[in-house]
C-alpha cells in the first residue's frame, strides 16, 4: 500500500490514545500523517501547510474545531472541501454549524472501527462519498 | 269714634281667624284636627259678629235676640272646644260612641234652651245687662263641662305625650290660657275692680292670638317657618283685592258707560253680567292663584328650591353613575346645594361596623365613624314612629341622641333602607340661614333617602365586583407570572440538560471510542495469535462496549426526539431499496443461526414514499434484528411488502417467542420492560429505546407502527407509511 502517491492527512484530536490510533493505522495505510493536539496548534499548522484531508475534532483545549474554521473562514479560507468533522458530540447544531462553512462531511468516532475508519477516509480521498452517520 | 275702632279691631279678627281657618283646613283637609279647627274659627268669628251687634242695638228686643244668638254660638263653641281639644292633633276622630251622643244632645237641648226665657228672659235696659232665666245655670254647668273636659283632656295629652305632640299641645294650652287670662283681665277684672270698659272691645284680638297659636301648633310639625303664613297670608290679600278691585270696576265701568245709554236693560245689568263676571273669577281663581303665589314666593324665598327639579336631578344622578364616591358626592351635593345646610353625610354600614362614609360640605373635621353615629342609624330605623323614619333634632327630647346629634352639628338622620334591611344612614347638618327644616324639607328628603338607599346599595355592589375583579386580575397576573418563571426555568433547565446530554455523550463516547476501537485492534490487527479463551473474552469486551455506545446513541436520540430537534431529511425513493440493503445486511446473520430470512413484494410495482431513507433504514434495521434476536433456529423471518390503498403496509414476521397481549401496548413505551425481558431474553443486546425511537421516527413520517402476536407462535411488525401516488411514467423511470 505504500506504493500509492502518499497523501497528506491532519488529524487534530485532544486525546492521546485516539491520536494515537488514527496515527497508527493511518500510517499503516502509507499516508503522511501530521497532529495537532489542541486548537491553536492546529491552526497554526493549518494556516502554515496544505493537507489532503483534515480530521477535524471539536471539543479541543485552547479553541474548539468550530472557532478554527470561523478564524480560518475569516483568513480567507473559502474551501473547507478537505475537511471532515470527527466528532463524539451529539448536538446536531454544531454539526450543522461546520456544515455551513462547507465541511465534507462529519463521523461520528464511536461508530467506527478501526477498519471502517479508513474506508471512510479513502472514500473521501477517492470519490468524495460523504456519508452521515445517525 | 271708639265704634270705628271696636268695629275696625273686629273686622281685622275676623279676618285674620278666616285666613287661618281657611289657611290650616287647605294644609290638611283630611285631617279631623284640621277640620274641627276650621269650623271653629267660623263660630268665632260668628260669635264675635253676633257680640258686636248685640252691643250695638237700640231696641231691647233687639240686643236679646242677638245676646240669645250670642248664647246658642257659644254652646257650639263649648262643644267644638272639647272635641278639638279631644282629638289635637291627630288626623282620627275618636270618640267614644256614648260620649258623642250625649255631647250631641246636650249641646241641641242647650242651643234650642238659649233661645227660650229659660236662660234669659229679658234685657234690662239701665244696667245694660240681660236678666238671667231659670235655667242658666245649666248653661255654665254645661260650659264648665266642656271647657274642664277640654283643658282635662289637653292636660293628660300633655303628660302623656312626648317631642312635638308635646311642644304642640304646650302651644294650644298656652293659647287657650293667654285668651283666657286676657279676657279675665280686661273684660273681668278692669270692668267689675276699676269699672273701666275701654279694652272690653279688645275682645276679638283675644281670640285672633288663640287662633293663631292652635293653628300654628297644628299646623307646624315642624317648627315653623311662619314667614310662610305670612307669604301665602299676602298672596291671598292680593287675590282677594285683585278679584274685588276687578269685579267692582268692571261693575261700575258696566253701569256707567252701557247702562246709561240704554236704561232699558238693567236687567241684564243687574244678573247677567254680575253671573258672567262671577264665572269669569271662579275660573280665573286657581290660575291667578297660583300667579299671586309664584310671585310673592320669589318675593320672599329667595333661596326657595323646587322639589321636583331636586328630585328629577337627583334621579338622573342615581342613574348615571355607579362609582360610589362619585354617585355619594353628587347626591349629598345637590341636596345641600338646594336645601342650604352646611353639610351632608352618607354613612354605610354592614352588621355592626361602619364600611363607607362620604360627604359633602364642611362638617368641621367631624368624624362619622363612632359607635355613637352607627346608634344612631340604628335609633332612625327603629323610631318608635314606624312610619316616620326620621329623627329630627328639634324633636327630641333631651338625651344621649340629642348629645351626639349635637356633637356632631347633625340636624337630621334618615336612615337608608333597601328591602328592610338597614345599610346605612343620611346625616344632614344645619342649614346654613339658621333657620330650621321645613316640612317641605322634611318630606322631601323622606322621599329621597329610599332612592339613595337603593342607587347607594347598588353602587355599593358594583364596586365589590369591581374590587372582585381588581383582586382576580391580580391573581392571575401573579399566576400568570410564577408560570412565567416557572417556564423560564424550565427552559433553562432544557438548555442545561440539552448541554448536559451532549456533554455527556461526548465524554461517555470518548472513552468507549478508545476502548472499542483497541479492543477491535487486538482482535484483528494483533501480531500475536490469540488463544481461545482470551479471544472470546476480547469479544464478549467489544460486544459490551458496542452495545454501551448503542445506548448512548439511542439516547441521544430519544433526546432529540423529545426535544422536537431530530431532523427528518425527506425525499422520494422506493422502499425496497432499503429493505433489500437490509435483507443483504442481515442475510448472513440469519444463515448463521438457521433462519430462513424472506423479502416478499411484488417486483412489477413501485412501493414510492417521502421519507428519510436512513432514519427509516434504522426503524427496518431494528425490526429485523429484533425478530432476528428472538427467532429459534430453523425460524422463518418474512419481509413483506403491500400496497393498502394510500399507504404501504410493510411487515415483519417472525415465528419466535411472541408477546402477551398486555404486553404489547407497552412495547413502545420508553425503556418498556417487556423489551427489557424482550430484549434480555436472547444473549443478544437491546438498549430498551429502539421500538420506542422507531415509533416516533414512523410517527414523524405520519405513518404508525402495530404489533400482531401470539405467545410461542410469534409476532408480526406492520408499518404503514403514506404511498406516494402514481404519477404518469416518473416513477417508472425511476427503475
Amino acid at each position: 500500500m505504500s506504493d500509492k502517491t502518499a497523501k497528506k492527512i491532519m488529524v487534530v484530536e485532544d486525546e492521546q490514545y485516539l491520536r494515537e490510533l488514527y496515527v497508527q493505522i493511518l500510517q499503516q495505510e502509507g499516508y503522511v500523517v501530521d497532529i495537532a493536539e489542541d486548537g491553536e496548534q492546529a491552526l497554526a499548522k493549518l494556516t502554515q501547510n496544505e493537507y489532503d484531508l483534515i480530521l477535524l475534532d471539536v471539543i479541543l483545549p485552547k479553541m474548539d474545531g468550530l472557532q478554527i474554521l470561523e478564524k480560518l473562514s475569516k483568513m480567507g479560507k473559502k474551501n473547507f472541501n478537505n475537511t471532515v468533522l470527527l466528532t463524539n458530540l451529539g448536538q446536531d447544531l454544531v454539526v450543522a454549524k461546520a456544515l455551513d462553512y462547507g465541511v465534507r462531511g462529519y463521523m461520528v468516532k464511536s461508530d467506527f472501527t478501526p477498519e471502517e475508519l479508513i474506508k471512510e477516509v479513502k472514500g473521501y480521498l477517492e470519490n468524495g462519498i460523504v456519508r452521515s452517520a445517525l | 269714634m271708639v265704634m270705628n275702632i271696636q268695629l275696625a279691631l273686629l273686622l281685622f279678627a275676623i279676618a285674620g281667624n278666616s285666613l287661618l281657618g281657611l289657611f290650616t283646613f287647605y294644609k290638611n283637609p283630611k285631617s279631623w284636627t284640621n277640620r274641627l279647627f276650621s269650623l271653629f274659627t267660623l263660630f268665632l268669628n260668628s260669635y264675635l259678629i253676633f257680640n258686636h251687634l248685640s252691643l250695638n242695638q237700640s231696641s231691647d228686643e233687639e240686643t236679646l235676640f242677638w245676646i240669645r244668638a250670642v248664647m246658642s254660638n257659644a254652646v257650639i263653641l263649648g262643644l267644638l272646644f272639647y272635641f278639638l281639644a279631644k282629638t289635637f292633633p291627630q288626623k282620627e276622630f275618636i270618640l267614644p260612641r256614648w260620649q258623642l251622643i250625649l255631647s250631641l244632645v246636650a249641646t241641641t237641648i242647650l242651643f234650642f234652651l238659649t233661645q227660650t226665657d229659660l236662660i234669659f228672659q229679658g234685657y234690662e235696659n239701665e244696667t245694660n245687662n240681660p236678666i238671667p232665666g231659670k235655667a242658666i245655670g245649666l248653661f255654665a254647668l254645661y260650659t264648665l263641662i266642656f271647657l274642664s273636659g277640654g283643658f282635662i283632656e289637653l292636660a293628660l295629652k300633655l303628660k302623656n305625650s312626648t317631642t312635638i305632640e308635646k311642644i304642640q299641645t304646650k302651644l294650644f294650652i298656652l293659647g287657650t290660657i293667654f285668651m283666657f287670662v286676657l279676657i279675665l283681665t280686661t273684660n273681668f277684672l278692669f270692668v267689675v275692680v276699676f269699672k273701666a270698659t275701654a279694652l272690653v272691645g279688645l275682645l276679638p284680638l283675644y281670640t285672633l292670638a288663640f287662633v293663631g297659636f292652635i293653628s300654628y301648633a297644628i299646623i307646624k310639625h315642624r317648627f315653623l317657618d311662619i314667614r310662610f303664613i305670612i307669604v301665602r297670608s299676602i298672596a291671598y290679600t292680593l287675590l282677594t283685592l285683585f278679584i274685588a278691585l276687578g269685579y267692582v270696576s268692571v261693575l261700575f265701568n258696566f253701569a256707567f258707560f252701557i247702562g246709561r245709554e240704554s236704561p232699558s236693560i238693567s236687567t241684564l245689568q243687574q244678573f247677567i253680567v254680575p253671573t258672567i263676571l262671577a264665572v269669569f273669577f271662579a275660573i280665573s281663581f286657581q290660575p291667578l292663584r297660583r300667579l299671586f303665589e309664584k310671585l310673592t314666593d320669589r318675593l320672599f324665598y329667595k333661596d326657595h328650591y323646587d322639589s321636583n327639579t331636586l328630585l328629577w336631578n337627583l334621579s338622573s344622578t342615581m342613574a348615571s353613575t355607579l362609582d360610589i364616591s362619585k354617585l355619594s358626592s353628587s347626591i349629598l351635593g345637590q341636596l345641600r346645594d338646594s336645601i342650604k345646610i352646611n353639610y351632608a353625610v352618607i354613612v354605610l354600614i354592614r352588621k355592626k361596623t361602619i364600611i363607607w362614609v362620604g360627604s359633602s360640605g364642611n362638617t368641621k373635621g367631624r368624624v362619622f365613624k363612632g359607635k355613637d353615629i352607627l346608634d344612631i342609624i340604628h335609633k332612625s330605623h327603629t323610631s318608635s314612629r314606624k312610619l316616620e323614619q326620621i329623627i329630627i333634632y328639634e324633636e327630641l327630647s333631651e338625651g344621649r341622641t340629642k348629645d351626639v346629634m349635637r356633637e356632631h352639628g347633625a340636624t337630621i338622620v334618615l336612615p337608608l333602607i333597601v328591602h328592610s334591611d338597614l345599610i346605612g344612614g343620611l346625616l344632614l347638618g344645619e342649614k346654613s340661614s339658621g333657620e330650621i327644616y321645613s316640612s317641605e324639607d322634611v318630606d322631601l328628603l323622606k322621599i329621597v333617602a329610599p332612592e339613595v338607599a337603593v342607587a347607594v346599595r347598588n353602587a355599593m355592589s358594583y364596586d365589590e365586583i369591581k374590587r372582585f375583579n381588581i383582586t382576580l386580575e391580580q391573581e392571575v397576573k401573579n399566576a400568570t407570572t410564577r408560570l412565567q418563571n416557572a417556564n423560564k426555568r424550565l427552559k433553562e433547565l432544557d438548555v442545561l440538560k440539552d448541554e448536559f446530554v451532549s456533554i455527556a455523550s461526548h465524554e461517555l463516547r470518548t472513552p468507549m471510542t478508545a476502548i472499542k476501537s483497541y479492543l477491535w485492534m487486538a482482535l484483528n490487527k494483533s501480531p500475536q495469535k490469540l488463544g481461545n479463551p482470551l479471544k472470546k473474552y476480547l469479544n464478549i469486551s467489544y460486544q459490551s462496549t458496542e452495545r454501551l455506545i448503542h445506548l448512548v446513541n439511542d439516547m441521544l436520540t430519544v433526546s432529540r426526539i423529545e426535544r422536537n430537534k431530530i431532523e427528518i431529511k425527506k425525499q422520494p425513493f422506493d422502499i425496497i431499496e432499503i429493505l433489500k440493503l437490509i435483507f443483504d445486511e442481515l442475510k448472513i446473520t440469519a444463515e448463521e443461526k438457521k433462519i430462513k430470512l424472506l423479502l416478499k413484494y411484488n417486483p412489477g410495482e413501485m412501493y414510492q414514499l417521502h421519507g428519510d431513507k436512513e432514519k427509516l433504514r434504522e426503524v427496518f434495521q431494528n425490526l429485523v434484528g429484533n425478530s432476528l434476536k428472538f427467532t429459534p433456529e430453523n425460524g422463518r423471518i418474512v419481509i413483506k411488502v403491500k400496497k393498502e390503498r394510500a399507504t404501504i403496509a410493510i411487515s415483519v414476521s417472525d415465528t419466535g417467542s411472541g408477546i402477551r397481549e398486555e404486553d404489547q401496548s407497552k412495547l413502545f413505551k420508553k425503556f418498556s420492560k417487556i423489551e427489557y425481558a424482550y430484549a434480555n431474553h436472547s444473549s443478544q443486546h437491546g438498549t430498551g429505546l429502539g421500538l420506542y425511537i422507531s415509533k416516533q421516527i414512523v410517527s414523524l413520517h405520519n405513518g404508525d407502527i402495530t404489533v400482531q402476536s401470539e405467545v410461542d407462535k410469534g409476532s408480526t411488525f406492520t408499518v404503514r407509511l403514506p404511498l406516494i401516488q402514481d404519477k404518469g411514467g416518473e416513477s417508472i423511470k425511476h427503475v
